[in-house]
């Protein structure tokens, strides 16, 4: 005989199964899908990857440097092995037309090899893609032609969508697009073209179709034509591919001479960071422009870090209202708020948290002490280890790395390894660098470019950090660009310095700010009592120097 | 004794009484013999075989001192024991065969042999009345369809008022007293010797139609039955022997061309019959109804002999004969006017007044509208084909499916040595049976899982003993849209959960015998019987492999059940029956196990080997919608939550086993929804069922506690005073109703939402492709509609598809999976180097997928974007944007434009999973390098082997020298021989196989399938038998005693009066076999006693429902009753005054 049921156990329990669910179901944020952080900037793979592959869009190959036939940005490809292993591989050139031909490529430990993609096949336009059975190594390309030159990373990834800010079709300046489609399908893609007078979606442009294993290069000034500031967006409607810019600029009306390539960006982000400000000064040009891709407008801060902020003062952010699918374009040097002289790094912030895309352009006329032209998009991640690559043209006349801390609180501290010849040895002068938060230092590389021959520096930081490089060319001319962040290491910023945390009295001398009275009084008192270092400081030697300009 | 005087021209009777082992009634029955007042009549008394022949002699010779008797050394049955007439009898004008059971008025030889001459009649019979109450009819000649069904012209029981008394013509004579003209008798060979008994009638009288003769009935001539067979007879097989014996008499009687016709359609009754009786749990009646057909293939010789003998003297065309039928299948509506009573009436006129009862009038509406909700919400999947939605592979032909289950190769992913799947044999087995409709069988095997619940329902919530409570709790448990979003979602382990779960519980509940499951605190309620663990052990073992054959991880049901159980009986403070819950469920768990080997043998591989990846396809699992069953389309959101509340009624208004098994209820219930909660929820590292898989136990537990809650109204409500409990009762019923009532809407679509295409319309040209050239296809994406059951993908990058979203893979042979490919073998072996080169690409590791997945022979990648591809699931659509990004990047994929459901990416560096290279071809060891996995030269390399069964064999001609490469696992399971030459095989990149062959010529490659393999096949098929033979014979010899029981007590009279010749008589000879019992306890006899031919439905009726409730009374267990009064007691007291 079994005893009689109990109900309470069950109707106390059942309620309080139910507040317990209901408790924690009310702790649970809904879930989104994570942003793929490493297709938001070309990257290098970790050291124990397998393999990587690198696509450089942009280039010509003619092997004739000058003259008739000469090709306008003949590429040569840059492949760095930082690690202990033999990496062999295959390069892929891709013509605009004819034959694709692939070469087996081998990179000692430690070492680098360059491929004239001329001296592969020979064509206006080529491509190049890279496959590389290992880790650790970066590739970029150089191109050079009678305009100038300009060295770059190749893109890691393809990309559907591809966004360029900065552009220009004005008289003197050619504004080219490589699109590469290294793939076996056909891509079909749109371009738009943001400009002063409204949105440009020329006819030919749409639907335009890309061959699989080819590269088609558009002139965007025949289309066009004439305008001052262009924005452009490649959008693939199916496939994938790879967009590289390229401007060039022959100084007709004052304008800067130069020639630059720059990857574009295949997404927007909300914040992105610029190391290595050119500083204000004759003949010199900078500017920064903001793409807006999206369906709500976006307000957009440009932020510029002074170094040495105690003693040069902060400057006020520039505030701009980016419309849907508008760009806006800010002249950092017109209103003189940035003082001659005085390096800085900058921040491209969305206030309201919708992303755009920030593209900077520096140029240097014939009135400039350095002629050239140099775009550079920014990034939108930090990482603790990047991979830098250095030039080795027999023109270059000095090169430096810029390592920015974006954080608004805690140094990083950061190691510097170069790799050249085969051994890995410590930079000249270099070991271990602080990076105070907010801060940027920068690393000479030499000035006369002994010793630099096959150099590449790895840099490791125990907080995340953005690193850039600067070279320039003798008798004239300046590349500015990106390092390649290590796949592994890379994370999208967050607590990153704003402009007031740096907010000090006013030196008794030296370059003011346009910071408003309200900003100055109104600040938290006790940010002004912990000034950040204000140029590099570096564990070792003092060889490492503040940098300003180029 | 009146003395009649008669004509002196009397045609002599032999009256020729069979006798075996008669009992208290023989004398009575020799008595009403001798009583006759026909004048040249004689006695011919054939002893069959009885255990105490010089008794029955002394017997006989007390009665009818003139009387013959024959011996006979063996029990041949009713039939040849007559026929001995034929030899022993000579001179007769008629035989009158009776029973040793039957008492004949006085008048009955003279009334019928009258009536022969009247009618002109070949058989005459009279009217057989009950033995105990002559008043009542038993029958008054019978029919029969063209099957051998009988159709009975009155109805058993009727008051007799001579309104049947008018001659007729009969089909055949019921054998308890047949006159037969004694010249037909000898033309027609007598009666069948191979019918024992039950059917010598039927055969008898439709073989006399056949001859031309007249078979009437003669209702002046009244004959009392006792119907006494059944207590002489030791086993139960009356329903058997019927079968059987009418399968007989048709292929006998019936002319070829008439057989053609018939015997087809009587298959395919017969096998509804058995299907019917399978789903509803009667073994027995299938195998009763089964056997007959083999019964009659094992004698068709003796048919054959007897159909010649008959052709001798035929006269009458099948057309005349079939004319004196029953129209149509007496079988068939006499079931379905046996659904209305469970008493097995067949009489219309009980269906009407039945109709009239207001608690039989809502059993039948609700039911109704049960079977239209179900019928309208699937009519597009019943009078269409089902789209190949998530896991509703389509099948392959029957012969494939078995060719794959016997072979030992698994060629899921890239091909292995393991067991398949029991389902590949089962659904094969099944496929052959259907003469190859797999198609039907595919909808049979998706749809049928939604009536099959419903039914569980019914059958869990029985014993409770209320019609109302049974309907309440089917009702609940059809609204809940557990089994219509896993059908709309394509997740056919959901569907069959919810066929599965109130079975489970049913026999669970039923295994821990706590009131009304069983004797524990009261009474077994209707339907319960009393069983052997180890027979509640193999019922859940067998119907939980049944389910299994599906899915692997409804397996969990069982645990899932019995654990909840054992927790609310706990909770309940109730041990009893615990451990025998506990027992039942790992014995079960385990026999379910064991009827799966081998294949459950990689069950031992883990938990991914049990439970594949599913996800919700995006549908967001909280709280709510979990207790709302909101895991699809379908879900009522906050009205669904109502049930609930109707749900909680017993647990507050309930008494004694009510609360009892409402607090288990709800245990299985929570138990349920946790689970389901706690999937929801993610993040786990390992993965977990289906969602209905979990919620399928919740609706049931629900259901039976809101069946729970309407008998706790019925029966507990009254005895409180007006209250809260009242108030409670009436939102409870609002809830209800309120719940219910959007159901409705989920018919609308006519296929529960269930996508009108599927990506067989858009990518048939993959299987177009593969067979011309084979390959594979890889499947990526979520597994929520991924067509197919795959493994679980990791890889970092590409693998968050958002919430609610798994990755899976899976690879398919030709184009779309087939269900050869819904169990995903074993992960071992080479299969999972196709994450491994998923994983590489993701990390960026190579640009080259397509490269390394070519010596895999992946043809191409496939992502959908949906469940099904636009415009048929375009609502339903995500976007995999890093999936298809790691995709787009690869050098050698070419996406190709199919569908805007749908990515398709085309290997550029593919060649065919049976490739011809060149000769000296080095093939790489699969080591981590690219080159070590890589095969450039398969890019165009040709087809070879293209004959064959596809699967394990592969012909056809090498011309030239080569290497011959097999992507496919197997080792060296595989042979070539080139002309009859074995040519030595090599590893090829660890897992596939290369053959180089120096000489060309006629090839042959063959996968050699392991003896043991032969062996297991075998005993897992000796497994299933032995089970269902073992549940059969376990319920034959469990239930026959109580069926024989049954039968002997009525057949004991206290007062028996000697003299009126159909008045009961005091049993003057031998004494009652059963104690007589008291005068006030005396049965009533309206219901009559089962023995001889039966109604259809009948015989089921006892053997199910000894209790039945179709009255709609409640029948609470005898401590209710108890309990009552004691409550009552109680309540006078002033304890429940309120």
């Amino acid at each position: 005989m079994t005893r009689r049921p109990w109900r309470w156990p069950m109707l106390l329990l059942l309620p309080l199964l139910l507040l317990g669910a209901v408790m924690v179901s009310r702790n649970d944020t809904p879930d989104s899908i994570p942003v793929r952080v490493d297709r938001l900037a070309p990257g290098a793979p970790s050291a124990d990857a397998s393999g990587s592959t690198w696509y450089c869009a942009a280039g010509s190959a003619t092997g004739v440097a000058s003259g008739e036939g000469a090709g306008r940005a003949d590429q040569t490809v840059i492949i760095v092995n930082l690690s202990d292993q033999v990496v062999a591989g295959v390069l892929t050139a891709v013509p605009v037309e004819g034959e694709t031909v692939r070469r087996p490529v081998e990179v000692a430990p430690n070492a680098r090899t360059e491929v004239a993609l001329a001296d592969v096949v020979k064509a206006p336009w080529a491509s190049a893609v890279v496959e590389l059975a290992g880790g650790q190594v970066a590739v970029e390309h150089a191109v050079s032609g009678p305009g100038g030159r300009s060295v770059g990373p190749c893109a890691s990834h393809p990309s559907s969508t591809w966004y360029f800010p900065a552009g220009s079709t004005r008289a003197g300046t050619t504004m080219l697009l490589a699109l590469f489609n290294p793939f076996p399908g056909e891509a079909s893609v749109d371009l738009s073209f943001e400009t002063e007078d409204g949105t440009r979606t020329p006819q030919q442009f749409q639907g335009l179709v890309l061959p699989g294993g080819r590269v088609t290069v558009v002139d965007v000034g025949a289309v066009v034509t004439l305008r001052q500031e262009i924005a452009t967006t490649v959008r693939a409607r199916n496939g994938r591919i790879i967009a590289e810019q390229v401007l060039i600029g022959d100084g007709t009306d004052g304008s800067p001479t130069g020639l630059t390539s720059v990857l574009g960006a295949p997404a927007p982000a909300t914040d992105w960071t610029f190391p290595d400000n050119a500083a204000p000064g004759p003949g010199r040009t900078a500017s920064v422009s903001v793409l807006n891709p999206g369906e709500v407008e976006a307000s957009v801060e440009v932020q510029v870090f002074l170094d040495d902020p105690a003693a040069n003062g902060t400057v006020e952010p520039f505030a701009l209202t980016v419309g849907p699918k508008q760009a806006r374009t800010v002249d950092l040097f017109a209103d003189g708020r940035i003082p001659p002289g005085v390096g800085s790094w900058m921040l491209v912030r969305s206030t309201n948290g919708v992303p755009v895309v920030a593209e900077r352009l520096e140029g240097g006329t014939t009135a400039a002490e350095s002629a050239g032209l140099a775009a550079t998009i920014g990034t939108p991640i930090v990482a603790t280890e990047w991979l830098v690559p250095v030039a080795t043209a027999s023109s270059l006349e000095s090169s430096r790395l810029v390592i920015v801390n974006p954080s608004g609180s805690g140094s990083a501290v950061v190691t510097l390894r170069a790799h050249a010849g085969g051994v890995t040895r410590d930079l000249p002068g270099s070991g271990r660098v602080v990076v105070p938060a907010g801060a940027q230092v920068v690393v000479s590389l030499g000035a006369d470019g002994s010793g630099l021959e096959g150099l590449a520096v790895v840099v490791s930081a125990d907080s995340p950090v953005v690193v850039s490089r600067t070279f320039v060319f003798a008798p004239s001319g300046f590349a500015s660009s990106l390092a390649s962040a290590v796949f592994g290491t890379e994370s999208l910023p967050v607590g990153l310095a704003r402009p007031e945390d740096f907010l000090v009295d006013a030196p008794a001398a030296g370059p003011s700010t346009d910071a408003p009275e309200d900003v100055l009084t109104t600040i938290d008192p006790s940010a002004a009592t912990i000034p950040p270092a204000s140029t590099a400081s570096t564990a070792s030697t003092a060889s490492t120097t503040s940098a300003t300009g180029g | 004794m009146p003395v009649v005087e008669q004509p002196a021209v009397a045609p002599p009777v032999v009256v020729v009484v069979v006798a075996h082992d008669p009992g208290w009634w023989f004398e009575e029955t020799l008595a009403s013999i001798a009583a006759q007042h026909y004048a040249n009549t004689s006695v011919l008394v054939v002893d069959a075989a009885s255990s105490d022949a010089e008794g029955l002699r002394v017997r006989v010779a007390a009665v009818l001192p003139g009387a013959h008797l024959r011996r006979l050394e063996e029990g041949v049955g009713f039939g040849a024991a007559a026929n001995e007439a034929l030899r022993s009898v000579q001179g007769a004008a008629f035989l009158l065969f009776c029973h040793d059971d039957v008492r004949l008025e006085p008048d009955v030889i003279q009334v019928l042999v009258e009536e022969a001459f009247r009618s002109n009649a070949g058989i005459v019979g009279p009217k057989l009345v009950d033995w105990h109450h002559a008043d009542r009819l038993l029958q008054v000649g019978m029919g029969a369809d063209r099957f051998g069904q009988a159709s009975p012209y009155v109805e058993r029981g009727d008051l007799d008022q001579s309104q049947h008394d008018a001659v007729r013509d009969a089909f055949f004579i019921p054998g308890a007293a047949t006159l037969v003209r004694a010249d037909l008798f000898e033309a027609l060979h007598g009666f069948d010797p191979a019918i024992t008994f039950l059917g010598d009638d039927l055969d008898l009288g439709w073989r006399a139609h056949v001859a031309g003769a007249r078979v009437v009935v003669a209702p002046a001539a009244r004959v009392a039955h006792l119907e006494a067979l059944g207590v002489r007879r030791p086993v139960d097989d009356r329903r058997r022997l019927q079968a059987r014996h009418r399968l007989r008499a048709l292929r006998v009687a019936d002319t070829l061309g008439t057989r053609l016709r018939t015997v087809p359609v009587a298959f395919v009754l017969a096998l509804l019959e058995v299907l019917h009786s399978v789903v509803l749990g009667r073994f027995r009646h299938a195998r009763d109804v089964a056997s007959a057909w083999s019964w009659n293939i094992s004698h068709a010789s003796g048919t054959r002999a007897r159909r010649r003998l008959l052709a001798a003297v035929r006269q009458v065309p099948d057309r005349e004969v079939r004319a004196r039928q029953a129209q149509g299948s007496a079988r068939l509506s006499g079931y379905l006017r046996g659904q209305y009573r469970g008493d097995g009436s067949t009489d219309p006129r009980d269906v009407v007044s039945s109709l009239r009862d207001a608690r039989t009038t809502t059993s039948v509406v609700v039911w109704t509208i049960v079977a239209v909700f179900l019928l309208i919400g699937s009519r597009e999947l019943l009078w269409g084909p089902v789209p190949a939605i998530g896991q509703l592979a389509p099948f392959d032909s029957a012969g494939d499916m078995l060719a794959r289950w016997r072979s030992g190769f698994d060629a899921t992913g890239l091909g292995a040595s393991a067991p398949n799947a029991t389902g590949l044999g089962a659904f094969g087995g099944l496929g052959v049976v259907l003469l190859g409709a797999t198609g039907v069988l595919r909808s049979l095997a998706i749809l049928a899982p939604l009536l099959v619940g419903v039914l569980g329902m019914a059958h869990l919530v029985r014993p409770i003993g209320s019609t109302r409570s049974r309907l309440v709790a089917v009702v609940t448990y059809t609204a809940v849209p557990v089994a219509t979003n896993a059908l709309s979602t394509g997740r056919w382990a959901g569907i069959v959960a919810y066929g599965l779960a109130p079975w489970v519980l049913s026999a669970l509940a039923r295994s821990s015998g706590v009131a009304p499951y069983g004797p524990l605190g009261g009474s077994a309620g209707p339907g319960v019987r009393h069983r052997p663990l180890l027979t509640r052990i193999v019922t859940l073992g067998l119907i939980t492999a049944l389910a299994a054959i599906v899915d692997p991880s409804l397996l969990l049901v069982l645990p899932i059940c019995g654990v909840a159980l054992v927790v609310g009986g706990l909770l309940a403070g109730q041990a009893g029956g615990v451990l025998r819950v506990l027992a039942v469920t790992v014995g079960g768990t385990l026999a379910a196990l064991v009827l799966h080997l081998p294949w459950s043998l990689s069950f031992a591989d883990g938990w991914a080997a049990i439970v594949v990846p599913t996800s919700t396809a995006g549908q967001s699992l909280g709280l709510g919608a979990v207790l709302g069953f909101d895991t699809g389309p379908f879900g009522s959101g906050a009205t669904g939550w109502l049930l609930l509340v109707a749900a909680a009624l017993p647990l507050f208004t309930g008494r004694r086993w009510r609360v009892g098994w409402a607090v288990r209820a709800w245990a299985v219930a929570a138990t349920g929804f946790g689970l389901a909660w706690l999937v929801g929820r993610g993040g786990w590292s390992f993965d977990l069922p289906a969602p209905e898989l979990l919620l399928a136990p919740a609706a049931a537990g629900l259901a039976l506690a809101v069946g729970l809650g309407m008998v706790a109204f019925e029966v507990d409500l009254p005895d409180y005073h007006f209250g809260w409990r009242q108030i409670l009762s009436l939102l409870a019923g609002v809830a209800f109703v309120v719940a219910i009532i959007p159901t409705w809407s989920t018919v609308v679509s006519g296929r529960w939402e269930l996508p009108r295409g599927d990506f067989e319309r858009s990518l048939s040209f993959m299987r177009t492709e593969a067979e011309a050239e084979p390959s594979r296809a890889l499947w990526l994406g979520d597994a929520g509609v991924l067509p197919g059951v795959g493994w679980a993908l990791d890889a970092p990058g590409i693998d968050d598809l958002g919430p609610d979203r798994r990755l899976a893979s899976l690879t398919s042979e030709s184009g779309v999976p087939t269900v050869a490919e819904h169990w995903p073998g074993t992960a071992d072996g080479a299969t999972p180097l196709v994450a491994d080169a998923v994983r590489s690409a993701a990390a960026g590791d190579t640009s080259r997928l397509g490269a390394i997945l070519a010596p895999m022979g992946v043809r191409y990648v496939v992502v959908p974007l949906g469940p099904a591809p636009d415009p048929y699931a375009e609502g339903r659509r995500y976007d995999p944007r890093d999936l298809l990004a790691m995709l787009e990047g690869q050098l050698d994929l070419d996406g190709i434009t199919v569908n805007p459901g749908v990515r398709v990416y085309r290997n550029a560096a593919w060649g065919p999973r049976r490739a011809l290279l060149p000769p000296g071809t080095a093939i790489g060891d699969g080591g981590p390098g690219v080159t070590g996995r890589t095969l450039p030269e398969l890019v165009g390399a040709p087809v070879a082997l293209s004959d064959g069964d596809g699967v394990t064999d592969h012909s056809g001609s090498i011309a030239t020298p080569s290497v011959f490469y097999l992507a496919s696992g197997g080792g060296d399971r595989w042979s070539l021989s080139v002309d009859g030459d074995d040519i030595p095989r090599s590893d090829a990149f660890g897992w596939a196989s290369s053959f180089a062959v120096e000489r060309g010529g006629a090839a042959e490659l063959t996968y050699s399938t392991p003896a043991t393999r032969w062996l297991t096949l075998g005993g897992q098929i000796g497994l299933w038998i032995l089970a269902i033979v073992y549940l059969l014979r376990v319920r034959v010899v469990e239930d026959e005693p109580d069926t024989l029981a049954a039968d002997m007590a009525p057949l004991a009279p206290a007062h028996v009066v000697l003299g009126d010749a159909l008045s009961p008589t005091a049993a003057t000879h031998d004494a009652p076999e059963a104690p007589a019992p008291p005068p006030a306890e005396l049965p009533t006899m309206a219901v009559p006693i089962v023995v001889g031919p039966a109604a259809p439905g009948a015989d089921e009726s006892a053997d199910d429902d000894p209790a039945d409730d179709s009255d709609g009374e409640i029948a609470p267990p005898a401590s209710d009753i108890d309990d009552q009064s004691s409550r009552r007691g109680r309540r006078r007291g002033g304890r429940h005054a309120r």
